[in-house]
């Protein structure tokens, strides 16, 4: 069993359902994780780094995510994404997700623009508890969307469980690692990694706390996955992090 | 600057060469008409200013940031509109550290150019900026400008950021050795857009003003470009610094409506992009002081 534990499904031609489907077959990969995609272009990246193009913030396609996770049940799972700008608004469309099937949170600091310590995003924390659900975000080298800021939410809710996307921010995030070994509630995702960033997180925090991921579109499913298959470790360790660690945050079989 | 130009200095006449130095440098060396507006002296109100600058065709301007906001928030009032009354080509922004973010905002509101002018009352002129809007050049012949370390006083890098020191060259009076002027800053020495190839002076705020919170020190500086690039934030603005957070106080933009959350909303986009923790509290007005603008008080 592999479970893709990242990717991004939009309402544009680039990264469809049938190439994600061709991929995952090509790549033996069961199932995914969908998220919410295209709110930024990802083939032009850079220019949303540097401010250059402002992400499509307002147009959120969770709807795109819900129907594809009604279609097909066993084969994708749904992170549903909310602006925490908006406020009360966010923790009520981020529950009514929840009650529509959707298995988790996920938050895009790069689209939206927000601080993991503003009010809100502490009551999102605190829903994701209350409904068992993974809080996923990516960290960003802004201090307000840092790593060291998600550490500080996994502590501050020890009942909610973080993921930390794309291993960190940079290369070879060591405090993620670090942190992940910290917090039991806290893990790490995979795509985006490099080879020896997994390989130090493997070393660092264990098996257990690693989720693979491939980033689809960005990244081919099977060229994320060679490079979990690269690090060589234990049919167990493989286990935890190509499918076990997703399915228990998931609470799914 | 050319001698057509009609000049607004609305900078300090008393107990500050900074008035006169302008004046002098319009009239003597472009052969420009000076209007001696001041600022905020006996007879200098931003009433009388914005008439003038409207009566007598006023284009150019120097001025602070603090009160180019306040000379657009007069005009306001009287219910004259600056971009249609004055028709301003260029203001010449001085006296106080100012982001580039605050800089957009000022070109918007008056829609004209905007460029730093940086000196200080002790040196004389120390940089001067360009068309290219990117970092000041150095009056090399008047002052040697130099980057130390603040704690070894070594001599830095290129592009090491420490605190300006400056040599004058020509002063006679008062010449200043190796003088600590406590701004930060760095040099580089790459080719200008606008074809100078002399070593450019960056400005990163005041040495003295940077903010220390639970043991993280942040720029004042950057503080406010991130500040000013939030939509909802208006021109005006300062920080109370206490000892877990900092309050910023501010009013909010032209174009944008106070509804509740609204402070939340700008404090998670502030500390997204620099960090700091911050508590908004959003004022209708934050009167003029008719002093230089104190952006950063401590509280505690």
């Amino acid at each position: 069993m592999i479970i893709d534990g990242h990717v991004h499904m939009g309402k544009g031609d680039f990264g469809t359902l049938d190439e994600l489907k061709q991929d995952m077959q090509k790549a033996g990969i069961d199932k995914a994780v969908l998220v919410p995609g295209g709110m930024i272009d990802v083939r032009r990246m850079t220019r949303y780094i540097t401010g250059v193009e402002k992400p499509k913030g307002d147009d959120i396609p969770n709807d795109v995510i819900e129907h594809i996770i009604h279609s097909e049940p066993d084969k994708f799972y749904g992170f549903y994404c909310v602006n925490p700008h908006k406020r009360r608004e966010a923790v009520i469309d981020l529950e009514n997700g929840i009650q529509k099937g959707f298995k988790g949170l996920k938050l895009a600091p790069i689209v939206h623009g927000f601080s993991l310590a503003s009010k809100t995003v502490m009551e999102l924390a605190d829903l994701c508890g209350q409904y068992n659900v993974p809080f996923y975000s990516h960290v960003l080298f802004s201090p307000g969307a840092s790593t060291k800021k998600m550490a500080a939410l996994a502590k501050e809710f020890p009942n909610t469980n973080f993921i930390i996307g794309h291993m960190g921010f940079g290369p070879a995030d060591v405090d993620a690692m670090e942190y992940a070994a910290m917090y039991d509630n806290l893990y790490l995702e995979t795509s985006q990694g490099s080879f020896a960033g997994i390989k130090t997180a493997l070393e660092t925090c264990g098996s257990s706390k690693l989720i693979f991921g491939s980033e689809f579109p960005l990244y081919k499913p099977i060229s994320s996955l060679m490079t979990i298959r690269e690090l060589n470790c234990k049919e167990s360790d493989f286990d935890n992090i190509l499918y076990k660690n997703i399915q228990y945050l998931l609470n799914v079989k | 600057m050319k001698s057509t130009d009609v000049v607004a200095i609305a900078l300090p006449y008393e107990m500050s060469s900074a008035g006169q130095a302008f004046q002098r440098v319009a009239q003597l060396c472009f052969g420009a008409a000076v209007l001696p507006v001041g600022k905020g002296g006996a007879y200098s109100e931003p009433c009388k200013t914005i008439k003038m600058m409207c009566d007598l065709g006023c284009n150019v301007i120097f001025t602070s940031p603090s009160y180019i906001v306040e000379l657009m928030k007069v005009a306001k009032r009287d219910g004259i509109d600056i971009t249609e009354k004055i028709h301003l080509d260029m203001i010449w922004l001085t006296g106080e550290g100012c982001s580039d973010a605050f800089r957009k905002k000022i070109k918007k509101m008056w829609g004209c150019d905007a460029r730093f002018y940086y000196g200080s009352l002790e040196c004389g002129a120390l940089g001067i900026e360009c068309e290219a809007g990117c970092g000041y050049h150095i009056p090399i012949s008047h002052v040697y400008v130099e980057i130390i370390d603040p704690d070894t006083k070594e001599k830095l890098e290129d592009g090491e950021i420490g605190e300006i020191v400056v040599t004058t060259l020509l002063k006679e009076g008062t010449p200043l050795i190796r003088y600590r002027t406590q701004d930060l800053g760095y040099m580089e020495r790459m080719e200008c857009e606008c074809g100078i190839e002399l070593p450019k002076l960056y400005l990163r705020g005041r040495r003295a003003d940077q903010i220390y919170i639970a043991g993280e020190e942040y720029a004042p500086f950057y503080v406010e470009e991130m500040l000013m690039r939030i939509e909802e934030v208006g021109e005006n603005y300062y920080m109370n610094v206490h000892e877990d957070h900092v309050e910023v106080v501010i009013e909010l933009s032209a174009e944008t409506k106070y509804y509740e959350g609204i402070e939340e909303i700008i404090s998670s986009k502030l500390e997204f992009s620099c960090g700091i923790p911050n508590n908004i509290v959003v004022v209708d007005e934050i009167p003029y002081s008719g002093k230089k603008m104190k952006r950063v008080n401590y509280v505690y």
